[in-house]
């Protein structure tokens, strides 16, 4: 059995590399294999905006990667630096910068590049979607 | 051509864009001593002719990559086709430009531990 971590560096609203990794994640997990993160980079930090309602009878993607993330427990990593820049902060952020309102939902952890660097130093593949 | 294994490749395909995400994610994998080498193909070489910042008060994306060698990413690469397809000159590109022949974009990719393309 193999371990991986995901990198996704698209908009979760304009292509269908979310759905991709998804389904990739899932398949990967149900094989056995261990998914040690998700990381979100560039406008893939889109994907913890808090707030996000799709259209009736849409999946929502945030909501997708926080069923399979309680389910397996690993976590979703957002760029720090790329989630600030894009207005995605949490309470601690918020704070920093003295910001109107918190931004991140609940369940997705603002990161540095560190945790990529672990990623490509430990896992046995990184997969970009 | 042959290159050592076990770094990580990043692909630069994209044009010049107002940030710098893809070149300061290839600096912080070298900061944290990952072996990096960076590749530049496509539209995504003409980030290696010189550069002003795109944004007020923003960086230079000239002074970003003429700072690789600081983090042992000793070269950047670009293969042979596409500087003969844009018609560049070498001596116009930042010094640490390596070009490489073509048919060794398969081997540069197969020896790579880890692929990102940007």
């Amino acid at each position: 059995m193999s371990s991986f971590s995901l990198i996704l560096t698209q908009s979760p609203s304009s292509n269908v590399s979310h759905y991709l990794a998804l389904d990739f994640a899932t398949s990967l997990l149900t094989q056995g294999h261990s998914l040690k993160r998700v990381f979100f980079y560039q406008d893939a930090v889109y994907v913890g905006l808090n707030g996000q309602t799709p259209i009736q009878g849409q999946q929502s993607l945030m909501q997708s990667w926080l069923q399979l993330s309680r389910l397996h427990k690993f976590p979703l990593q957002l760029c720090i630096a790329n989630a600030i820049r894009r207005g995605l902060v949490n309470k601690q952020e918020q704070e920093r910068y003295q910001l109107p309102a918190q931004t991140v939902a609940d369940g997705f952890d603002l990161v540095g590049l560190g945790e990529l660097a672990e990623a490509c130093q430990e896992d046995d593949r990184v997969i970009q979607f | 051509m042959s290159f050592s294994s076990n770094y990580v490749l990043i692909i630069i395909e994209s044009s010049p864009t107002p940030d710098l995400e893809a070149s300061e994610l290839a600096l912080a994998l070298a900061a944290f001593d990952l072996p990096v080498q960076v590749l530049f193909r496509g539209a995504g070489v003409f980030w290696l002719l010189h550069q002003e910042e795109r944004k007020i008060g923003g960086k230079s994306a000239s002074k970003v990559l003429a700072a690789f060698p600081m983090y042992d990413i000793k070269k950047t690469l670009v293969t042979d086709q596409d500087i003969k397809k844009y018609n560049l000159n070498i001596n116009s590109l930042i010094p640490s430009t390596s070009v490489i022949p073509t048919e060794t974009l398969a081997s540069l990719i197969k020896s790579a531990h880890h692929c990102f393309t940007f």
